[in-house]
């Protein structure tokens, strides 16, 4: 039994570390390129949101590297995501693939039968094993978050270009690699540590943003065109609405470990908002208000092309904007969006962030 | 007498007879949008985001047209109307869509129903409604009650392959020997003639008869979505292919035909597993129509010819 999962930014890393933990075979999809997403555009139905058709290319490429088994999230709705698994399963079946699927959601009708399923995955694995392994992924996940987030921070800052994403690949790698709860800490600790040695310029002038909006098109840097990257370039310190970690924690885990950095996004979501709608779309809403709150000098939000929840948030983003004074860039993500054309439009985002700053300071002179 | 707006759009297609029963019996006046026309398509495309679907669009459009001449519209936020089924995520946003997005609108009725764990608390949600208009629980109930028991006749009607007089819809072919085709959407697509561009009357003159889902029992359409491994967690999409299924195995079905609208999230799940569906089946074959709004009459027009002499070479 071969394993493998579909990619969603720096997710491998944590379901990797989970699975080697027990033992298991696993093969990591090749990181999603312009193939992979040729390979799905061209099986997937046409009107599919984009994170399915990605999912597609990952598993028809990590079927090439012997894959037979396919592990991933699923849900009871109310989006799509829900039924991806099966709508997958369809089109591989459809493609003469053959796969085996383990869709990690509540059990609808035969708990036994998920039981079972997973019984036969983990195969002589202890529960108790089971529990170790998936506390070693949310730590891996975690400290993920931790390098990603001082990236963030310092990216705007680095003196020479390019030093800081150098130092991060391999802080990835060797988060990646580490095989036991001591070498993880290690690993983590020495990556925080050359982070901070990077040669910055402190008395630059840094523009906050907000990255909001739909998870996969905020993970996942081969969707959203290495955003995060091309806004550090401008002078950018990002922070997204959602980390790899907090996610693991609130959708998989569900809560079982409290995270300080999570949003109260419902109650800042009102007025404007008051009722959940599917995928992020709350989340979207509550933190445009709470960034703006913090003093954020921009919000972007992220979204594929036809995503409902986002469009909903979109829609209401409108008077957010209006509200709170904050300028709100929405960029829908789709398999002809371009890099030029998103460079274009960051570029002139951040111009008019700079332009207002600059009014402000004149007119408080 | 205070006047309720009822879009007509999204929901009314399922339910308007409960609506205005209710309100009617509460002393009410109920006015409805006009059916949908270029005007309102142009001021609901102007009202909301562009990359929303047209029917929402056109949503919009009707409340616009509402706007100035009622106290109140009516607005409800359908979650799930059945336990665990949702309806589409857009339905669960549009109050607060409206509000975002149009000024000096009059009071909004904007009950939030969601079934999906308990049915008990609807009435909560009928006397919350019903209170504006009358302090006596008893009347409320009465009205509802009414409004159940007509909402009850406007589905027999479909269940007796009738499309009911309300929606003014030309169906019925010219000769009794006719082709059998199930056309499949959301009621407020293919009931809209505008949005539609009058596509059951279009098969009518084709000498098609036409069924679709509302025709199907609710008993029926659940037990054939019962075989489909995941639940089928959007009330629509459920009955849709819980028809395909049924539908599929009736000998006198020749075709199939799926109007949808571009960018619709539900339907691009549900058409995908209908191609499926449908490949292990013989001789039923689908055609799909995508509207916006920039489609053409003339393509559509010309697809549904060419699928209907598909057919007709089929039955020979
Ligand atoms: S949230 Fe958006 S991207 Fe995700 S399943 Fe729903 S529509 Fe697709
Ligand atoms: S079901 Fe489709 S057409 Fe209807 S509101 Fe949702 S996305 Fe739009």
């Amino acid at each position: 039994m071969k394993l493998t999962f579909p990619h969603m930014g720096n997710m491998y890393i944590p379901v990797k570390g989970l699975l080697e933990y027990l033992d298991l075979e696993v093969v990591v999809p090749p990181f999603s390129t312009k193939k992979t997403l040729e390979l799905g555009v061209k099986y997937s139905p046409e009107f599919a949101c984009l994170p399915l058709k990605i999912n597609l290319g990952n598993f028809i490429e990590a079927r090439e590297l012997g894959a037979d088994t396919i592990i991933m999230a699923g849900g009871v709705g109310p989006c799509r995501f829900g039924l991806y698994a099966q709508v997958e399963k369809e089109i591989l079946q459809d493609l003469g693939y053959d796969f085996e699927t383990l869709v990690l959601e509540p059990p609808d009708k035969h708990f036994g039968q998920f039981i079972a399923r997973v019984k036969r995955i983990i195969g002589s694995n202890s529960w108790w094993k089971v529990m170790e392994a998936i506390k070693f992924a949310y730590r891996k996940s975690y400290a993920v978050d931790m390098v990603e987030r001082k990236v963030q921070k310092l990216r705007p800052l680095e003196k020479k270009p390019g030093t800081v994403d150098m130092i991060y690949k391999h802080a990835l790698n060797s988060i990646d690699n580490a095989q036991s709860f001591s070498t993880l800490e290690e690993a983590t600790s020495l990556s925080l540590l050359k982070l901070d040695q990077v040669p910055i310029e402190s008395d630059r002038e840094v523009i906050k943003i907000g990255l909001i909006g739909e998870i996969y098109t905020l993970l996942e840097p081969f969707v959203n065109l290495d955003i995060e990257k091309e806004l550090g370039k401008l002078g950018v310190e990002v922070t997204r609405s959602l980390y790899l970690s907090e996610w693991i924690s609130s959708h998989l885990l569900k809560n079982l470990i409290t995270d300080e950095n999570i949003k109260p996004f419902r109650d800042l979501a009102k007025p404007y908002l008051n009722y959940f709608v599917g995928g992020h779309g709350w989340e979207t809403v509550g933190y445009a208000v709470g960034f703006s709150q913090e003093g954020y000098h921009g919000l972007i939000q992220l979204a594929p092309l036809t995503c409902m929840p986002e469009i909903v948030a979109h829609n209401i983003l409108g008077k957010v904007k209006e509200d709170c004074q904050i300028p709100i860039l929405t960029i829908y993500l789709d398999e002809h969006s371009g890099k030029a054309g998103l460079i274009t439009r960051i570029e002139a985002f951040v111009d008019l962030i700079r332009r207002q700053l600059e009014t402000q300071r004149r007119l408080a002179r | 007498m205070i006047r309720v707006g009822i879009p007509r759009s999204l929901a009314y297609f399922k339910y308007f007879p409960l609506w205005q029963t209710f309100f009617e019996s509460l002393g009410a006046k109920v006015v409805f949008s006009l059916p949908t026309n270029p005007l309102i398509v142009e001021q609901g495309i102007k009202s909301v985001v562009d990359e929303a679907c047209l029917p929402v669009k056109v949503y919009f459009g009707h409340v616009q047209y509402l706007k100035d001449k009622v106290d109140y519209i009516f607005v409800p936020r359908l979650v799930s109307v059945e336990r665990k089924e949702f309806t589409c995520p857009k339905f669960l946003g549009i109050p607060d869509m409206l509000k975002a997005s149009i000024p000096d609108l009059p009071n909004l009725i904007a009950p939030t129903i969601d079934l999906t764990k308990q049915d008990k608390y609807l009435w909560k949600k009928v006397w919350e409604v019903g209170r504006l208009f009358s302090s006596n629980p008893l009347k409320v109930s009465l009205a509802w009650q009414k409004g159940l028991s007509e909402l009850s006749t406007y589905k027999q009607t479909w269940l007796e392959e009738e499309i009911p007089a309300q929606l003014n819809i030309y169906y019925k072919p010219t000769y009794s020997q006719s082709l059998k085709v199930v056309l499949l959407g959301h009621e407020y697509i293919i009931y809209d003639q505008y949005l539609s561009m009058y596509l059951i009357e279009k098969m009518a003159k084709l000498n098609i008869k036409v069924v679709t889902t509302e025709m199907l029992s609710p008993w029926i359409i659940n037990k054939e979505a019962k075989s489909y491994p995941k639940r089928i967690f959007w009330e629509f999409s459920k009955n849709t292919l819980g028809s395909v299924f049924y539908y599929s195995k009736q000998e006198e079905i020749a075709g199939f035909i799926l109007m949808s609208s571009f960018g619709c999230g539900p339907d691009s799940m549900t058409a995908s597993i209908i191609q499926h569906y449908l490949k292990g089946v013989k001789d039923k074959p689908l055609l799909n129509l995508t509207i916006d709004e920039h489609t053409g009459e003339a393509g559509i027009n010309t697809r549904l010819e060419a699928f209907y002499d598909l057919l007709m070479r089929r039955v020979g």
